[in-house]
């Protein structure tokens, strides 16, 4: 009964640590289709009597149909990034806050997408052709200031792992050839220093991107984002170097 | 059956030696309380349980998780950390990351040099999919399988005009 009861205690445990681990599921982003309305909206325009009116009904109809589209397309799309950046868990306040900002200006957006949806139904021609400045407008601006920078930072939060795996890795290997004792000259070593200089290096560019993100330059941390990972891959060379000799060199 | 009722009630009256009683109440008071011994242990024991439970689940992870056994837990020596296949893989999965990488920076910088607009768009091809990307939709009534799905800054564009 006792061990039984210690057993279920057991799995118990594991059971709600290892659900804790379970990665969470990403969010689902929705296609927009603009289906035959486009081909629609260029044909009604190419029609001889510009002044008939069953023929701008007809117009005005397709051009509400595909506002409406568009301005929910932009909204789901917004609120896709947006889902996607709240599942970053920042490791810092500074992280948080940058990541609250965004959320912030991101949500400013969805409520402009979402308010200018509203107007959609009452507009006439004219109207129509406004709002489609106006969503142009801010998407043209959202995509140049806040979008690039939250695509960015998603980026570079998912070459986080690879950076905590290559230093578990590193301090592995490390502590592997630490307790052999071999002489500086050894050729090992000498790959290890190596290998040092290649990781440390890839970690400084990793953390000048973020810095560079938080200052809104957004080319050139993705310029570091990217020899961050090229320098983390030079290292992994040098860590394959490292097993080739210490296989043939050392007693493992 | 008189005489078994008199010996019955004579039975009422029977009192123990003072002496004696004396001797036992002072026996019982001090002597050491048993249960409070039982209640420590109880709980000792039910600490150690949860405890080594703990441990044990604690275990199982190092052994799961770091594909390791007993005694390379306890060994300076991580012999796997060296493990040729395991670094090919790592090294891989950040090829295929700066690829990736590469591919909507390449894309950006195309794009930044056609449009007026002071920053490149970043294609979205991994984080986030195209607006209009797909034709095969659930929606078949509306798709236009012979012509692709228009770009949102297009359909923009024409309904400006």
């Amino acid at each position: 009964m006792k061990i039984a009861r210690f057993l279920s205690t057991t799995l118990g445990v594991f059971l709600i640590l290892s659900a804790s681990s379970l990665p969470v599921a990403k969010a689902e982003v929705k296609i927009c289709d603009f289906g035959t309305k486009v081909e629609d909206l260029k044909k009604i325009q190419t029609r001889e009597n510009r002044e008939d009116s069953a023929g701008i009904i007809a117009e005005l109809k397709i051009r509400k149909d595909l506002l409406k589209i568009t301005a929910t397309c932009l909204k789901d799309n917004t609120e896709t990034l947006d889902t996607e950046l709240s599942l970053i868990k920042a490791s810092t306040p500074e992280m948080k806050a940058f990541i609250e900002w965004m959320h912030r200006q991101l949500q400013e957006n969805i409520a402009f997408y979402s308010y200018k949806e509203t107007q959609i139904d009452t507009l006439g021609i004219q109207g129509a052709k406004d709002i489609a400045r106006e969503l142009a407008s801010r998407k043209a601006q959202a995509d140049t200031t806040l979008e690039n920078l939250v695509i960015s930072i998603l980026d570079w939060n998912s070459n986080q792992p690879l950076f905590e795996t290559g230093s578990k890795r590193f301090s592995d290997i490390k502590k592997t050839l630490d307790a052999f004792k071999l002489p500086n000259d050894h050729e090992v070593i000498v790959l290890e220093k190596e290998a040092v200089t290649l990781f440390n290096a890839a970690s400084l560019e990793n953390q000048g991107a973020w810095k560079d993100f938080t200052d809104r330059e957004v080319e050139s941390g993705r310029i570091k984002m990217k020899e961050s990972l090229e320098k983390l891959a030079e290292a992994y060379t040098v860590f394959l170097k490292i097993s080739e000799v210490s296989k043939k060199t050392l007693p493992l | 059956m008189n005489k078994l009722e008199h010996i019955l009630n004579q039975l009422k009256n029977i009192q123990p030696d003072r002496t004696y009683a004396d001797r036992s109440l002072n026996t019982i008071v001090n002597s050491p309380r048993s249960s409070r011994v039982s209640w420590f242990s109880f709980t000792f024991f039910r600490v150690a349980e949860y405890g080594a439970a703990v441990a044990l689940v604690g275990l199982l992870f190092f052994v799961m998780m770091g594909n390791s056994s007993l005694v390379e837990l306890f060994s300076p020596i991580r012999s796997n950390s060296l493990n040729t296949g395991g670094l090919r893989a790592e090294a891989e999965a950040i090829d295929i990351q700066i690829k990736l990488l590469g591919i909507d920076y390449e894309e950006s910088s195309s794009t930044a040099s056609l449009t007026t607009v002071a920053a490149p768009s970043f294609a979205r091809k991994k984080t986030i999919r195209p607006i209009a990307a797909s034709v095969e939709t659930s929606t078949p009534m509306t798709v236009n399988t012979t012509t692709p799905n228009p770009d949102i800054d297009d359909v923009l564009d024409l309904l400006s005009e």
